[in-house]
């Protein structure tokens, strides 16, 4: 692909929106695939490309037309993921304790090459749930709220919160037990 | 951690092919400030190679967003020195002049002069007419337009228009019409055509709706044929013409009373409202003119159409006391529209 011209930075530097426009849909979907590959997240993806066009808005004044933009634009975007492995490492950490808890595999658990495969399904299987499960489930697992808060904020009882996360797991584990029985899940799954 | 990540464990990340060890390993690099060089050059060779991304979805909406939060911060900035404070203050004392003004927005009526054989429609702006030619050729003009024609027709039947017009050209064997405006000449058989070819726009617009016409450049050399539902775009500045497929009704709903935005930015909105109601509108934050907006109106008054945008949209609007120009003739009414505070 050509390289953006040095005329539209030029632009750009003035404070021509439509420069900058240009700019956006050249390199927008090149950041957001780039981001999309390493924080696995749709909506971190769109954040990112949203933080680093504002960036290069606000620096525009210092921007440099001789040298390469591509260089320019990776170093913001490498800073930003960079921020977001940071933010995304808990709700990582939480995902990976409902998958061990819930996979039955145990030994090898963490060298297992379809972890994605994994992540996958249980994104999968989370939205299957009946709605307050659900939704009992993501403030207990997700967002780690006591069983006292939930019960208050969806005005039930904390023995029904509980009984709600049991059978979320439960639920999870008889999945994933029949996916590794039917050896659905498994690395070769990704050759060819 | 011990550092172990190299090339195959980048791409296979990236790919989706890892194991939650192999997650921390990337997190680690990723998150840890003191990184080497290396691995930064095989991630900027991964990162060129997305460079052709192409079948993602539309990034657009983040576009938007981001201007909309240039705004925002660009306003927190100029805080202070507005001049909208003063602006309020006249306000206040020129409302009733409005009113008033506001029955002038009709006052020039359309002329027809003769000069030698050819005729003229001038439409005023803000308001909408229907023509029909000796030839029964019939149509409709829009506000600001301008028609010429030579009464006597022949066999060369031949118009010149600026401005925006609809034709229904009556079919004559052996006769054939010409519609000439600044930049190119449009030839037809019996069909029904918009044209919109304002001499402010840089942009002429031919859609067909219904026959056949043949369009030929004035100053650019080209020639292109027109089938129905297309519509041609001749850019004279860049020299650049577009075709593309519309829905041709949509062209010409203003000969029914219709004003029809339809997914168009704000820029191109403001000049339709204004030719619509004869009004002048600044739009005082650039970033807004690319605010996209979709809308149809029939009938209703500036002030409504206004409101609705601004129920619709971030932005608000003012409209400003009218001044009289130098010759004491009252200006053209002024709308400001700017981003919502």
């Amino acid at each position: 692909m050509i390289p953006i011209e040095s005329k539209i930075l030029k632009e750009l530097k003035k404070g021509d929106h439509s420069a900058f426009e240009k700019i956006f849909e050249r390199y927008s979907k090149q950041l957001f695939q780039f981001s999309l590959s390493y924080l696995k997240s749709e909506e971190a993806a769109e954040d990112i490309v949203q933080e680093v066009f504002i960036k290069i808005w606000n620096n525009r004044k210092e921007l440099k037309t001789d040298t390469s933009f591509q260089s320019y634009l990776f170093t913001i975007a490498l800073n930003s993921v960079r921020k977001y492995f940071n933010q995304l490492s808990r709700l990582n950490e939480l995902k990976h304790d409902i998958l061990f808890d819930s996979s039955g595999l145990k030994s090898d658990f963490d060298d297992r090459s379809d972890y994605q495969a994994m992540l996958d399904k249980l994104e999968e299987l989370i939205k299957q749930m009946p709605e307050k499960r659900r939704e009992v489930f993501i403030k207990k697992k997700i967002e780690e709220k006591s069983l006292k808060e939930i019960s208050e904020e969806l005005n039930i009882t904390t023995k029904t919160v509980e009984y709600h996360i049991t059978e979320a797991m439960r639920f999870l584990k008889s999945e994933f037990d029949k996916l590794q029985i039917q050896g659905l899940i498994f690395f070769h799954l990704f050759i060819g | 951690m011990e550092n172990k990540i190299n090339y195959k464990t980048l791409l296979d990340f990236s790919k989706g092919r890892y194991s939650y060890n192999e997650y921390l390993d990337i997190k680690n690099w990723f998150t840890n400030v003191r990184n080497d060089v290396e691995v930064e050059e095989q991630l900027f060779n991964q990162w060129q190679e997305f460079s052709d991304s192409t079948n993602t979805k539309s990034l657009h909406s983040i576009f938007e967003k981001i201007q909309y939060n240039i705004l925002l911060e660009e306003k927190k900035n100029e805080k202070g020195k507005s001049i909208w404070q003063y602006y309020r203050q006249v306000a206040a004392i020129l409302i009733p002049l409005i009113a008033i003004s506001a029955s002038l927005y009709f006052f020039t009526k359309p002329s027809q002069t003769t000069a030698q054989a050819w005729s003229e429609i001038n439409v005023p702006e803000g308001a909408r007419i229907e023509f029909l030619l000796p030839d029964s050729t019939s149509g409709w003009l829009n506000s600001g337009a301008k028609l010429k024609y030579n009464a006597e027709f022949t066999r060369h039947r031949k118009v010149e228009l600026t401005g925006e017009a609809f034709f229904k050209v009556k079919h004559r064997e052996n006769s054939d019409f010409t519609v000439g405006v600044n930049d190119m000449d449009i030839k037809v058989l019996g069909t029904q055509f918009n044209v919109s070819a304002y001499a402010n726009e840089t942009v002429t617009e031919v859609v067909l709706k219904e026959g056949k016409v043949e369009i030929e450049g004035k100053t650019a050399t080209f020639n292109q044929v027109l089938h129905p539902g297309e519509k041609i775009s001749y850019n004279h500045e860049k020299n650049s013409l577009n075709k593309l497929a519309v829905d041709a009704n949509i062209s010409s709903a203003w000969t029914n009373g219709y004003l029809v935005i339809d997914d168009e930015p704000l820029a191109q909105a403001a000049k339709k409202l204004e030719r619509w109601y004869g009004v002048e509108i600044a739009i005082q934050d650039e970033v807004l003119k690319n605010f996209r907006f979709k809308a149809t109106f029939q009938e209703e008054t500036l002030d409504e159409v206004l409101r609705y945008i601004a129920i619709t949209t971030p932005i608000s609007y003012k409209i400003e006391t009218r001044d009289h120009n130098s010759s004491g003739v009252l200006k053209k009414k002024q709308v400001v529209l700017k981003l919502k505070q």
